[in-house]
């Protein structure tokens, strides 16, 4: 037995070695990406399979990170199939400051621009923020990105507002929907994106119009939260919530827990509770659990049954929402209904 | 069980035809042959027999010596049979494990913020999730106004009518 006690810390030791051998390769694989995101464009198409084939990790940068201002062109298949576009203005100082602002508004592709109304001017200002980290696209952990799509350069560039862009598809390996990115090669600035759904049709797209790499702040207000937000450290912070979380015990193959944080919004909606949102990634897509302690105050009922959840199509995006125990729960992904539904019923007790 | 003089006898045939070769002897490879078959037959008959081990205290006596000559150093201790040897084997496996496991459970406290990669559930397993629930396919103004405003939050299309009301709004 003595021989085994000295033998453990070097098994042990060995685990850490494993580990630090894990890391130490994850080193190699940022490396790895660094040198594949740095190889100079127009080399060519990767080929789309084999062992041998060098694996891209598209080098973006976007314009929240940088001092920039432009003008772009959102589209967002609605509910009715179609594709709402939305011209915004963002105003970025690099410093983590910036300033979303709706300009125009089309029910639909073809038609001309509206000046928003101020109910959606009003909705730009208190959620743009929102928009710029969960709406826009933004590259996940490589290695999910890696597993789940085929990331090739096209050999030709695609001009946008002027600028020559390299072009990265990113087909999905499993089907569940491509994806497509503009990336400015001088400045890396992401130019524009696309997201397709299984049957190849877009559901989400955005244009940058018109780039300023000298922007004048001079006029800019800088928009203060209502929310503050922290990330959610587990269990330690459950008080904050007011209740321990529900836990997915089922997620769809390929996402990761990409970030998880705590919004105080009981301070602004007494009797809300505070958010938890969890953001899973699958290097490109999002998946977001959302939950908070459910408002049983006078005059606001639950849903009909606990057992009960509402599944919803919002064009792009699809919601399923319910009232399990006493939280408030949703989950929002550009999934299947039945998805949604498998990962909401994964999240109640048995 | 026949007698050792009794298998010596040979048929009276055989003998009449050997002492018919006159003074011709037998080659020296058959005898040869014969000495190592009598060797193996006795080493059979030793280890079909019972074996007396040797004192524990010879052995010990044996090692000690051995070591004394620098042929390698002396165990400390007592030298634990295979069987006992394979128990504290598999205890020790059985630690090892826990540790690990018990530093991964302790892990998955903070997984709340590592990536964690999902993994496949097979489709009976999906269904028997989705019943814990009754789904029921609404269309999007039927979804409270929080809802609408998590997933326009979160990228869907912009309402064209007049907006709900009621979630966070990240504002400024």
């Amino acid at each position: 037995m003595r021989r085994f006690l000295l033998l453990l810390p070097a098994v042990l030791f060995a685990c850490e070695g494993q580990q630090a051998t894990q890391t130490a390769s994850k080193s190699t694989s940022s490396s790895g990406e660094q040198l594949a995101a740095s190889a100079p464009p127009g080399g060519g198409l990767p080929q789309a399979s084999g062992g041998a084939q060098a694996r891209i990790y598209p080098d973006v940068a976007y314009p929240e990170d940088l001092e920039v201002e432009i003008v772009r062109l959102a589209e967002l298949r609605d509910s009715a199939g179609l594709m709402q576009q939305l011209e915004e203005r963002l105003l970025s100082n690099g410093l983590g400051n910036t300033q979303l602002t709706l300009q125009g508004v089309a029910a639909e592709v073809g038609q001309p621009l509206n000046n928003p109304t101020p109910a959606q001017s009003d909705r730009y200002l208190a959620q743009q923020g929102y928009y710029i980290k969960y709406r826009d696209l933004h590259l996940g952990a490589s290695s999910a990105l890696w597993q789940n799509y085929l990331v090739a350069q096209g050999a030709e560039t695609v001009d946008i507002a002027g600028i020559a862009c390299e072009h990265y598809t990113l087909t999905h390996q499993h089907g569940m929907g491509d994806a497509e990115l503009f990336i400015d090669p001088a400045s890396r600035l992401l130019m524009g994106w696309t997201l397709f759904d299984a049957s190849g049709i877009a559901t989400a797209r955005m244009r940058v119009q018109s780039v300023n790499w000298s922007p004048n702040f001079g006029s800019a207000s800088w928009p203060v939260p209502f929310v503050s937000e922290q990330d959610y450290a587990g269990a330690a912070d459950d008080h904050l919530l007011g209740l321990p979380p529900l836990r997915p015990t089922y997620l769809p193959q390929g996402y990761y827990l990409a970030e998880a944080r705590i919004l105080f919004t009981e301070v602004l909606l007494p009797g809300f509770g505070n958010l938890l949102v969890e953001r899973y990634s699958d290097g490109v897509r999002q998946l977001f659990l959302a939950q908070h302690e459910r408002d049983l105050s006078p005059g606001h009922q639950p849903l009909a049954n606990i057992t009960q959840l509402r599944l919803s199509d919002l064009g792009g995006l699809r919601i399923a929402e319910g009232d399990p125990t006493l939280h408030r729960l949703y989950v929002v992904g550009d999934l299947p209904l039945s998805e949604l539904h498998t990962i909401f019923g994964g999240m109640l007790p048995d | 069980m026949s007698t050792p003089s009794e298998n010596s006898e040979l048929p009276q045939a055989l003998v009449d035809d050997l002492r018919a070769l006159g003074g011709i002897r037998a080659p020296e490879e058959l005898w040869m042959r014969v000495q190592e078959q009598r060797q193996i037959s006795a080493l059979a008959e030793l280890e079909s027999s019972q074996v007396v081990r040797a004192p524990e205290a010879l052995w010990d006596r044996v090692q000690a010596a051995r070591a004394a000559r620098g042929e390698f150093a002396a165990p400390r201790g007592r030298v634990l049979p295979w069987k006992q040897l394979q128990i504290l084997s598999a205890a020790a496996a059985v630690l090892v494990l826990g540790v690990i496991g018990f530093r991964y459970l302790g892990e998955e406290n903070h997984t709340m913020v590592q990536p964690v990669l999902a993994g496949a559930t097979d489709a009976a397993t999906k269904e028997a999730l989705r019943a814990r629930a009754l789904g029921m396919v609404v269309p999007p103004e039927e979804l409270s106004p929080s809802a609408r405003t998590v997933a326009q939050a979160f990228g869907a299309a912009l309402p064209l009518e007049q907006s709900p009301k009621g979630m966070p709004e990240e504002g400024r």
